[in-house]
């Protein structure tokens, strides 16, 4: 990441108009088509913008974090994943009580913070594995049947990409365990 | 190596026979350290598979961590920050939507250079166009593949999808009656089962009852609406709700709502 777009979380938690102008005229756009061709609408994805904005302040002030690669790619992710939640709490049964409304919405904006949370741990522990590893996984994890993983990696047969791919497991597993990030979202 | 048991990898991929799998869940039951592998290993697959969003349970707000977050999303600076981003969304939306709607000026009268030509050689018949966007292949299923389904929307979907709207209408008015909290999309459904049997102040009932639901299907309720006035050859009541619907370019249905004002004058 680079040095302005460090300075740019910073200028963001001040809660600053001309940075958040900013990252309208710039990350907006993508957020909008992403949203809109996944069933939203153009309000939906003002929605989220403002969602994913809020939160990002919110967990900055909490704990101050740096963002490894672009600003732009993690902020495009965060309104992703944020929008993917959406879309699951839509299939949900609905009630209606609109008494408790704010409260009920800090909570909300706070399980989605902590699940973006998890989400990011998910993501970076993937990323600390050996590059066969990643690729074995990632192959696994599309679903792709264990023969056609064989035959494009060149492996013996199925066993050999059976057992590797649980070593690749656990060894992901381990890593997710030993983050204290985990056993602190994990429970009380 | 081995940081979690291989059979939770063999139950998830279903490479275990009925016998071995019953006395798995048997054993999830029991063994609460196994349990917990199990939850971690499915929502490894959940979230590296790109599949559902993972949702935690709500005993997590009970964590320091959660009390902060809520504490400063309950408070002015959060509100004052929301309010910000209003202003900066506003303001945009204002300027851009009026260049989007200098476009779709253009691309609507060609729309409407096309919608006349077809109905020229058409009886501009109302049945014909509700028949041509009722859509019913565009409604979300009320029944969700692996999942524990609400026996009675089931039965009542299957009716709906079987044309027998009146036991359909039957079937969802006594879901509606005996469930606290009720999936959006049987109100669509039931609408369109009054639709198909005639009863249209029952049809537009439902769609009121979607546009109060305060869920994300409740913009669609416009729309369906529009529906019952085609159907209904109420032309006035039918501009009506179309011109509330192409008042702004994002609502539910624009471009259709539009091309319908336009078949219909």
């Amino acid at each position: 990441m680079s040095e302005n777009e460090k300075d740019l979380l910073k200028l963001l938690v001040s809660g600053d108009k001309t940075v958040i102008q900013d990252l309208y005229i710039h990350q907006f756009p993508k957020i909008r088509s992403f949203i809109l061709s996944n069933s939203g609408t153009v309000s939906d994805a003002e929605d989220i913008f403002q969602k994913a904005l809020l939160q990002l302040i919110a967990r900055y002030k909490v704990k101050a974090f740096v963002i490894e690669g672009s600003f732009s790619g993690y902020f495009y992710a965060v309104c992703r994943n944020l929008w993917r939640r959406e879309l699951n709490k839509q299939k949900r049964i609905v009630t209606n009580d609109e008494l408790i409304e704010r409260n009920k919405e800090a909570e909300d904006m706070t399980m989605a913070s902590l699940e973006q949370e998890k989400w990011e741990l998910f993501q970076e522990k993937l990323a600390e594995l050996s590059d066969n590893c990643k690729q074995l996984l990632q192959m696994f994890f599309k679903k792709i049947p264990y023969k056609e993983i064989v035959e494009k990696l060149g492996y013996n047969n199925d066993n050999v990409v059976r057992q590797r791919i649980f070593n690749c497991k656990s060894q992901l597993t381990k890593l997710i365990k030993k983050d204290t990030r985990f056993n602190q979202i994990k429970e009380l | 190596m081995k940081d979690y048991p291989i059979e939770i990898d063999d139950y998830l991929s279903g490479n275990m026979s009925i016998s071995e799998q019953q006395a798995f869940e048997e054993r999830l039951r029991t063994d609460t350290e196994l349990a917990k592998e199990f939850k971690l290993q499915k929502e490894m697959l959940a979230i590296y598979g790109d599949e559902e969003w993972v949702e935690e349970d709500t005993d997590i707000l009970n964590t320091d961590k959660a009390k902060q977050l809520k504490t400063f999303f309950l408070g002015d600076e959060s509100a004052n920050l929301k309010a910000t981003i209003q202003e900066v969304v506003v303001e945009n939306h204002a300027s851009s939507s009026y260049k989007r709607y200098w476009f779709i000026g253009i691309a609507a009268s060609i729309a409407v250079l096309l919608t006349v030509s077809l109905f020229v050689f058409k009886d501009n018949n109302y049945d014909d166009l509700y028949a041509s966007y009722i859509h019913l292949d565009e409604i979300p299923s009320l029944v969700t593949r692996g999942e524990d389904n609400h026996t009675l929307l089931e039965k009542a979907q299957l009716l709906f999808e079987a044309q027998k709207y009146n036991e359909a209408v039957q079937s969802f008015s006594e879901y509606h009656q005996k469930e606290t909290s009720i999936d959006p999309l049987s109100y669509i459904y039931n609408g369109i089962s009054y639709i198909e049997l005639g009863k249209f102040d029952n049809a537009l009932k439902q769609f009121e009852l979607l546009k109060k639901s305060n869920t994300l299907q409740a913009k669609k309720a416009d729309w369906y609406k529009a529906l019952v006035f085609l159907k209904q050859k109420n032309k006035v009541a039918l501009k009506t709700v179309l011109n509330t619907i192409t008042a702004n370019s994002s609502n539910y249905k624009y471009q259709e709502a539009k091309e319908l004002l336009d078949a219909i004058d």
